[in-house]
């Protein structure tokens, strides 16, 4: 069975550090190589991303934070989610279906 | 370009006469009140409504916040509590708040930023923000769940409850005998597992004032 990607609990890598720069943050792994640069908000998303969240939780919060349609921020964090995904910032933990 | 009206709302009066004279000397910006309290406030509205509130964070907890913000754009003032007030204030569809300890031109570019219709959060706490609110989505759905074990009977008799009726007045309302009201609120106490009538009506309270249950709602 297919699992719907809105009850993903996008989950940080773990053994990743974050380091204050001037432009923002960035996220710098075990050997110190800097993996991704974050902004602000992009900051705050990675944060929540605790392996219990599910992404349908996130936008849910996300929506009343910005006050903004859930469609819209849907595919916002639903872009940024696999952005992180594909940076090495996240891994996904299957097979964990929102109750 | 016409004037942007404000008024401001603190119990603290010395520092909000203080900052109304500060802003009063902003370009387009005209102060038109200053508060102590909220019925002061309302009383005001009747005669006009300034086109943004600036509210002290105390009183984001107030029921009749979200009345306020129903009526007037509102920023708030964060004084003390910055995560939590924020995030009540977001729930009461507030324009979002501002720290009190921000620079005086941080705080007058939120003020603006508010009158343009922005949702104003401090960066800083977006993290923080974000978490709080899937906490507090995650309780309500919990409450949520607990409501609906209730039937429509126990909900209106949970309702009366809260609205401070006694066992008597309910079974006129609903036109039952006092013996179902009491039925019906044995039953409340067991879904609800609480342990008193005290403890229903407290509990009625809190979730009609955070909007979990509407008055005279029924599932």
């Amino acid at each position: 069975m297919t699992q719907n990607p809105m009850h993903l609990r996008p989950m940080r890598r773990s053994g990743l550090t974050l380091r204050s720069t001037n432009a923002g943050f960035e996220v710098i792994d075990e050997s110190g190589e800097t993996v991704a640069a974050l902004n602000d908000t992009g900051l705050a998303l990675w944060r929540v991303c605790d392996g219990e969240a599910t992404i349908e939780e996130i936008v849910r919060a996300a929506a009343q934070l910005f006050d903004a349609p859930v469609s819209v921020i849907e595919a916002d964090i639903s872009r940024a989610v696999e952005q992180f995904h594909a940076q090495g910032l996240l891994e996904v933990e299957p097979g964990a279906e929102s109750s | 370009m016409s004037n942007t009206s404000i008024a401001i709302v603190d119990d603290q009066l010395l520092l909000a006469t203080a900052l109304a004279r500060s802003l009063g000397d902003e370009d387009n910006l005209e102060i038109v009140g200053v508060f102590a309290d909220l019925d002061l406030v309302f009383r005001a509205f009747d005669r006009v409504t300034p086109d943004l509130l600036l509210a002290a964070s105390g009183f984001v907890r107030d029921p009749r916040f979200a009345e306020l913000t129903a009526t007037v754009r509102t920023l708030v003032l964060l004084k003390s509590d910055v995560e939590d007030s924020l995030t009540a204030a977001l729930e009461s569809k507030a324009a979002g708040g501002v720290p009190w300890t921000v620079p005086y031109p941080a705080l007058v570019a939120n003020i603006r930023a508010a009158i343009r219709g922005e949702v104003c959060v401090p960066r800083e706490l977006l993290g923080g923000l974000l978490g709080h609110l899937i906490e507090r989505n995650r309780q309500r759905r919990t409450e949520d769940a607990r409501l609906d074990a209730l039937s429509r009977r126990e909900r209106e008799t949970l309702t009366l409850l809260a609205q401070g009726m006694e066992i008597g007045a309910i079974a006129d309302q609903l036109v039952v005998s006092r013996q179902t009201v009491r039925s019906h609120v044995r039953a409340v106490m067991a879904k609800l597992e609480v342990n008193s009538r005290l403890e229903v009506i407290q509990l009625a309270r809190e979730w009609e004032a955070d909007g979990t249950m509407t008055p005279g709602s029924e599932t």
